[in-house]
């Protein structure tokens, strides 16, 4: 994910790229994707990689403390909350 | 907290966001296309490349034909798919490994009950109460349970439903709480254009043009994710009319508060298109004044407002609705007339009963969670009430605060509170109470707050506080376990402070954040700008003052001021150099309404401020608070250690780039520092001083004087001037809490920590 407006071969390209940098993590894709008879197929696996079960993520915000956390996990609702980014 | 060259950890894959980014996006054009063209289209052509191109180009040009060979039905499915993963992977992102902070609950007794309204003629009518995106899904709503309530005390039976937490579970919870946190016409334009998509078109291209998402981490998904959010959005409004048999109610109430209009109308049309016999209520903090009748004005699926409290009206409301009786001079309520024009009762009173508490139930809640597996991934906070209103505001209002006729401050008494409190933790098991107070009542730090320490019940509390709290009324917080407050501090600056009628001084809020660090109380505060009247002087005193700070919480958000509804800037602009200009413009995407109709409707508005009252530059202090946040990461600290006899060291990494300072402090001038931990006037500290520790003053004297002392801290920054007093800012290591404060993050600013440690 780069900057705006990135194009599917770029994004896609990032796909291929992130696959060679980390073989043994998607060492299975890699496999099977090599063994796809054609690139119809491969898609098919990709599509069905990404979109595949997954488990829900904690409310558990990255980059905060634990009293962070607290704060973060609910809205006050009598003053508005202007978070970090804002600034 | 993580070191900041620590890189983040989080849970998402990279490849799957890459690749349902790529993918949703393809899905997401050729859908629109064929909506736009018709019919099907093969091998559409690649795009120019760059880099190494072999792969990447044969696997895009597979997966447009992948997406083009779809029929219409398969294609929907597949964008919706891709949409709703796209946006869980895009939370994963967001989120830390682990689990949330706090106790797990004890679901046996809930699993062991759990009623369902029996459907059917013969079935007695109930009362439906819906809560809708985008509350938090860390808490029950105490509004549902606390009308539920006052509506059993009547003998009307009536069902919860917090659909809100439904959605958060679909979008991820991180994701969801960050959406639910941006300004309100995001949240709203989200839902809103799924009440308005099928008369008005969908505002998607003029809403981005408007860089709606410009704070999000990752402003170059910001089209992904509000085009994502379209089907999954669409999805879950259509399941949540279809998995709840909504047959059984006759009337169903509806509550809003911020940001919830759009989900809350697009949600009634759906249940009215199926259900035209349920008369539907909306009550809330959205419906107050003349935004409740706006409401009535502009959506057709709503019947009834309740413009006040809900417990007052609502028993008889449902009962005339029943009996098919006119709502005429039912106080604070509107409706339609035989014309379909507004019609509004009297104005309605205020809740006034404090002596005992209805009965909250937040089962329906926790059935929720458990049904959709959300146990562990959530740490809820059981919210309360101790008091409405605010004590402050009913004698002299914030000139930015938009609290309406709720104004009146009305405490509830202690004993009724914490029996509440005792019996929602013998429910649930579950000590995370958070206030829903506007303002903490005074009383209570003398009633309900000890007598829970007394109790000794090990329970952690979120309450909004008023700045102005000593240092024993601190202790007597931390001691019940008030862990996170909201203080209205909003400035460092006296003028500024004055210019808002806060009703405390700099002094004030720089003692509160010094003994909120010591007590390991988390403060959260913003930080305003841009006030009518300012001057830059204000802006230049801070940006002076920060850097001393660096040890103290900074603040967590900050920005221009906003101006709300009801607030004495909004209601008599003229006073301040505000001129008004109408609502919000963002929000015309979310609601594209008559412009009258939408000034009456929206709580953000927007202004221009006077020539000779225009913002000044308060660049030097933004920057500041950058650096602020910056060295406080980094563990800047300025701590005290006083030795057996009585010695003292004061550490100072507040520069975490810089070599820390140690200062070494005699006996005597021990004394002198610590006698300045709440600051002492500066005309007469010499005199203070001396009645204080005649012994220590003597020796002082003798060593030139305590005004010199004084000047060398102020030159080391180890005190500070402020408001006519002397104030030291070092934390006192022996007043630290030790059971709370968690493992110190590395930096700069640890060794020395680490170095305090034993004392603490």
């Amino acid at each position: 994910m780069k900057e705006k407006g990135q194009n599917t071969e770029q994004i896609l390209l990032d796909v291929v790229r992130t696959m060679r940098q980390h073989p043994e993590k998607y060492q299975g894709m890699r496999r099977s994707l090599r063994e796809a008879n054609s690139d119809e197929e491969r898609v098919r696996q990709l599509l069905n990689y990404a979109t595949s079960d997954r488990e829900l993520a904690s409310l558990v915000p990255v980059g905060t403390g634990e009293t962070e956390q607290m704060a973060w996990t609910t809205v006050t609702v009598t003053t508005v909350f202007i978070p970090d980014s804002a600034y | 907290m993580p070191h900041p060259d620590q890189k983040p950890t989080n849970l998402s894959d990279p490849l799957r966001l890459a690749l349902l980014h790529a993918s949703f996006r393809l899905a997401n054009e050729e859908l629109g296309r064929r909506r736009t063209e018709g019919g099907a289209e093969e091998g559409a052509e690649d795009h120019e490349l760059t880099g190494d191109p072999e792969d990447s180009a044969r696997l895009a040009a597979a997966l447009r034909r992948h997406v083009a060979g779809l029929d219409l039905p398969d294609l929907e499915r597949l964008r919706s798919q891709l949409a709703g993963s796209f946006l869980l992977e895009l939370d994963r992102r967001m989120a830390a490994p682990g689990e949330p902070p706090g106790e797990r609950l004890d679901a046996t007794r809930l699993l062991t009950h759990s009623p369902r309204p029996a459907g059917g003629p013969a079935a007695p009518r109930r009362v439906g109460l819906v809560s809708l995106p985008w509350m938090s899904p860390a808490m029950p709503s105490i509004q549902l349970a606390t009308l539920a309530s006052a509506l059993e005390r009547e003998g009307l039976a009536a069902d919860v439903h917090e659909l809100y937490v439904d959605y958060a579970a679909r979008i991820g919870l991180n994701l969801y709480n960050h959406l639910s946190n941006l300004l309100g016409y995001v949240p709203e334009w989200v839902f809103s254009r799924h009440y308005y998509g099928p008369e008005h078109g969908d505002d998607l291209a003029a809403m981005l043009a408007q860089d709606p998402l410009a704070e999000i981490p990752w402003p170059e998904l910001a089209g992904v994710i509000l085009e994502a959010l379209e089907p999954v959005t669409r999805e879950y409004l259509d399941d949540m009319v279809e998995s709840v048999d909504w047959s059984v109610y006759d009337v169903l109430g509806i509550s809003l508060t911020i940001s919830q209009l759009g989900a809350s109308m697009a949600f009634a049309r759906r249940i009215k298109l199926r259900h035209p016999g349920i008369r539907i209520v909306f009550g809330g903090s959205q419906c107050a004044g003349p935004m409740g009748r706006a409401v009535l004005r502009i959506c057709p699926s709503v019947d009834v407002v309740v413009h006040v409290e809900g417990e007052l009206v609502l028993g008889e409301l449902v009962r005339r609705l029943r009996g098919g009786q006119s709502l005429e001079g039912l106080p604070g309520v509107s409706s339609r007339g035989p014309g379909g024009e507004v019609v509004s009762g009297p104005p309605g009173g205020l809740y006034r009963e404090t002596r005992e508490r209805l009965p909250l139930s937040y089962d329906a809640y926790f059935r929720r969670l458990i049904r959709l597996g959300l146990l562990n991934k959530i740490k809820p906070w059981l919210p309360f009430e101790g008091s409405r209103g605010c004590w402050y505001g009913q004698k002299v209002q914030c000139t930015f605060c938009g609290l309406h006729e709720i104004m009146e401050f009305r405490a509830w008494n202690a004993d009724a509170v914490l029996a509440e409190l005792e019996r929602l933790f013998a429910r649930y098991g579950i000590g995370r109470f958070y206030a829903m107070d506007l303002i903490m009542p005074r009383e209570y730090l003398r009633t309900l707050l000890p007598e829970v320490a007394r109790r000794g019940h090990d329970w952690m509390f979120f309450w909004e506080i008023k700045a102005n709290m000593r240092r024993e009324e601190l202790e007597v917080l931390a001691e019940a376990g008030v862990r996170w407050v909201q203080p209205g501090i909003e400035s460092l600056d006296a003028d500024l402070l004055h210019l808002m009628k806060k009703g405390v001084s700099p002094l004030q809020n720089v003692l509160l954040l010094k003994w909120c660090r010591e007590l390991e109380i988390f403060c959260g505060w913003n930080l305003l700008f841009g006030l009518p009247g300012e001057t830059a002087a204000s802006y230049e005193r801070m940006a002076g003052l920060i850097p001393k700070l660096h040890h103290l919480r900074p603040p967590s958000g900050g920005g221009r001021f906003q101006l709300h509804r009801f607030s004495p800037y909004f209601d008599h602009p003229e006073e301040y150099g505000i001129r008004w200009t109408g609502a919000h413009p963002m929000f015309q995407y979310a609601f594209p309404v008559p412009k009258d109709d939408l000034d009456e409707l929206v709580y953000l508005h927007e202004f221009v401020l006077d020539s000779d009252t225009s913002p000044v530059d308060c660049s030097r202090t933004e920057a500041a608070v950058l650096e602020w946040r910056r060295a406080y990461r980094r563990g800047a600290t300025l701590g005290i250690t006083v030795h057996p006899d009585r010695t003292s060291r004061i550490v100072d990494t507040r520069q975490v780039d810089a070599p820390a300072r140690v200062h070494l402090l005699s006996a005597d001038e021990t004394a002198l520092y610590l006698f300045l931990d709440s600051g002492a006037k500066e005309t007469s500290l010499e005199q203070a001083f001396q009645r204080a520790h005649p012994q220590a003053a003597q020796e002082l004297d003798r060593q030139g004087g305590v005004t010199a002392v004084v000047e060398r801290w102020l030159r080391d920054d180890l005190v500070l001037a402020i408001d006519g007093r002397i104030v030291a800012l070092a934390l006192r290591s022996e007043r630290m809490k030790k059971d709370r404060s968690g493992p110190y993050p590395p930096g700069v600013g640890a060794e020395v920590l680490a170095e305090m440690k034993p004392d603490l």
